[in-house]
């Protein structure tokens, strides 16, 4: 769906990215972690189109990023950005229908068609009660529902999204990552996310690419990738990493300094967070 | 079912305000100095319109000049310049995503004012452009003004809101000098005119100079309505308007040129105007909601009655003298101002 061949942009001289290379196919959810600065949003930006590499290349399809028209692209790729949804007076109905404007003509109306797929949309993420609301008497969370609802009706064949989870509370955050596996599941889409948490990163993603200083240094499967060297490598902190109780899949637990000094209480530690209900982080 | 009722709510809005309109415009008319009755107006706008194919007589011809040739084309040229005012003032509050924007604020008009001038005292380019001097000098000197706003207000990539306003004041004071000056040293005489630039004014405007600016404000409303739907989406950001398959740079750029052409042939026939730009749209927007498909033509509408209202009040407060009409909407517009900045939200 998208592939990157070593894409390198540098601001002002200095080097943001240096030759990555990735790929998102459809079925498919690619997380892109690492430590702030890394060159994660920037990434976001080219693979999204909103900038060209300095060098190498990005497509879309197999054809050049740059060489879709900005409504052709948005037929087909839906961005959320880090920003999220400003609080617009705009009612829920009327945002989730921005997200049909790719598909619509010229003239200011709205198509039967339009109306058809928004509906669907408003019942598929129980906004149907909030249709006629004002967004922004929303909260940050309900907005972020929202933007993904116009990202519905938007009918992309890949989504990208920056850090979506950022400014919510847990059980926002694991609404908003369910509901775009399940619409994943079910129309095949390629999702690219930027994820701060590694441990949603880990249960949510396919694969995950791990970047720091601009460059790729980690790709593959969770497993592969949350291990203790490659985290104490990347973000310097040294981590504890155990299974999820559930999943097994790995979820990493931050030691504080001070349990450092005492480490013989370390393992007790490790014990005690497996049990307690804070896995999430 | 999803309903269109933006469809619904401009039809509705539009039928009263265009009836508002016409019941206004018929009374403003019979308003002044001379007495003119409610039916002898509709008699008269009947025997010039239809007079051809009905035998419509005008009441005597007194009366009837004074309505044709004197009140209508003022009234006619200050619905047109109301409506492109507040036209512009929707466009660019919405692509600025601020709600202080406006053209009288952003120094375009001041811009427009100073290039109308130049154009009719020196008559520069007029071998080449013929009538469309005084329109071509106003809307160049207008995107002037506006880059050098849009410059220097931009820190960085932002364009905040204190900077853009501080900025505008910056060029309409500069321009509204150098305005003063052309004017002094062309016709010493006819220092009156500054006055009319300065403050606006639709005193003593002929069918002529109505016709000649209806092109540009007709085609303008409709061009903007065109671009409804990408204002709305503008709202969310220029990035998500980009993602949602706006081509950004280019729909920017045009309709800021859009909203500059308007009021460049505005501000050429009327001189500066103030805050019909700034009080319409938001009045609008909190009654008729934020949908720029509804917003831009409810906004013209409104923007047409008010500046009649204006106008007419200007012509007969002070009867027999006139006040300038900027007078007017200053008065209402600038407290309407203070109450914003007072409350405002950010967007």
């Amino acid at each position: 769906m998208l592939t990157a061949e070593g894409i390198t942009q540098s601001y002002g001289g200095t080097v943001v990215l240096r030759g990555i290379d990735l790929e998102v196919n459809p079925g498919e959810t690619v997380g892109l972690i690492g430590p702030n600065g890394s060159g994660k949003t920037t990434l976001v930006r080219l693979l999204s189109g909103e900038e060209t590499p300095d060098a190498g290349s990005v497509k879309l399809k197999g054809r050049e990023l740059s060489a879709w028209s900005p409504r052709e692209r948005a037929r087909r790729v839906a961005v959320l950005p880090q920003e999220g949804l400003p609080p617009v007076a705009f009612t829920v109905e009327e945002v989730v229908t921005m997200g049909r404007h790719p598909h619509q003509g010229p003239w200011p109306w709205t198509g039967r068609e339009d109306r058809k797929v928004v509906d669907q949309v408003l019942s598929q993420t129980s906004l149907e009660r909030e249709r006629h609301q004002s967004v922004d008497r929303m909260s940050g969370g309900e907005r972020q529902r929202v933007a993904i609802a116009k990202a519905m009706a938007q009918q992309p064949e890949l989504l990208i999204l920056d850090e979506p989870t950022t400014f919510l509370d847990i059980s926002h955050q694991l609404a908003i990552l369910d509901r775009i596996r399940s619409w994943q599941r079910k129309e095949g889409l390629a999702v690219l996310v930027v994820l701060h948490d590694l441990n949603l990163a880990a249960q949510y993603c396919d694969r995950l690419l791990m970047i720091q200083n601009g460059a790729l240094v980690r790709e593959g499967t969770p497993a592969d990738v949350i291990q203790s060297s490659a985290i104490r490598e990347v973000y310097g902190v040294e981590p504890v990493i155990i299974p999820h109780p559930l999943t097994r899949i790995p979820q990493v637990l931050l030691r504080p300094e001070s349990v450092d000094r005492r480490s013989r209480l370390s393992k007790e530690s490790v014990s005690f967070s497996a049990d307690s209900r804070y896995t999430f982080g | 079912m999803t309903s269109n009722n933006w469809l619904l709510r401009l039809a509705g809005w539009s039928f009263l305000l265009t009836a508002v309109l016409l019941f206004s415009a018929v009374t403003a008319v019979t308003m002044g100095a001379a007495e003119v009755g409610f039916f002898e107006v509709w008699q008269v706008i009947g025997h010039h319109l239809f007079g051809g194919w009905m035998s419509i007589p005008e009441p005597d011809p007194a009366t009837g000049a004074i309505v044709w040739k004197i009140r209508l084309p003022r009234l006619v040229l200050s619905v047109l310049v109301g409506a492109s005012l507040a036209g512009a003032g929707v466009v660019f509050q919405g692509l600025l995503r601020n709600p202080l924007a406006d053209p009288y604020i952003l120094g375009v008009s001041s811009g427009a004012a100073l290039g109308a001038a130049i154009a009719l005292f020196t008559e520069w380019g007029s071998a080449v452009l013929g009538g469309w001097t005084v329109p071509a000098w106003a809307f160049a000197l207008g995107c002037f003004a506006l880059f050098l706003v849009l410059r220097l207000a931009r820190v960085g990539s932002v364009l905040r809101t204190e900077t853009l306003i501080l900025s505008g004041v910056v060029i309409q004071t500069f321009f509204g000098a150098m305005l003063t000056y052309v004017i002094a040293t062309i016709s010493a005489e006819e220092l009156k005119q500054i006055h009319l630039w300065l403050m606006g004014s639709l005193a003593l405007r002929q069918w002529d100079q109505t016709m000649a600016v209806m092109p540009f404000l007709l085609t303008g409303t409709a061009l903007i309505w065109m671009f409804s739907r990408q204002l709305n989406l503008f709202a969310l950001g220029e990035r998500s308007a980009g993602h949602l398959g706006v081509s950004v740079r280019r729909t920017r750029l045009w309709l800021l040129l859009m909203a500059t052409l308007m009021t460049a042939a505005a501000v050429a026939v009327s001189g500066t105007i103030g805050f019909v730009g700034l009080i319409i749209p938001h009045i609008m927007r909190m009654i008729a909601g934020p949908d720029h498909r509804v917003l831009i033509p409810v906004s013209a509408l409104a923007g047409a009655i008010l500046l009649m209202w204006a106008d007419t009040l200007a012509r007969t407060v002070l009867d027999p003298r006139e006040l300038p009409v900027g007078v007017i909407t200053a008065f209402i517009g600038a407290p309407f101002f203070a109450w914003l900045l007072k409350r405002r939200r950010s967007w």
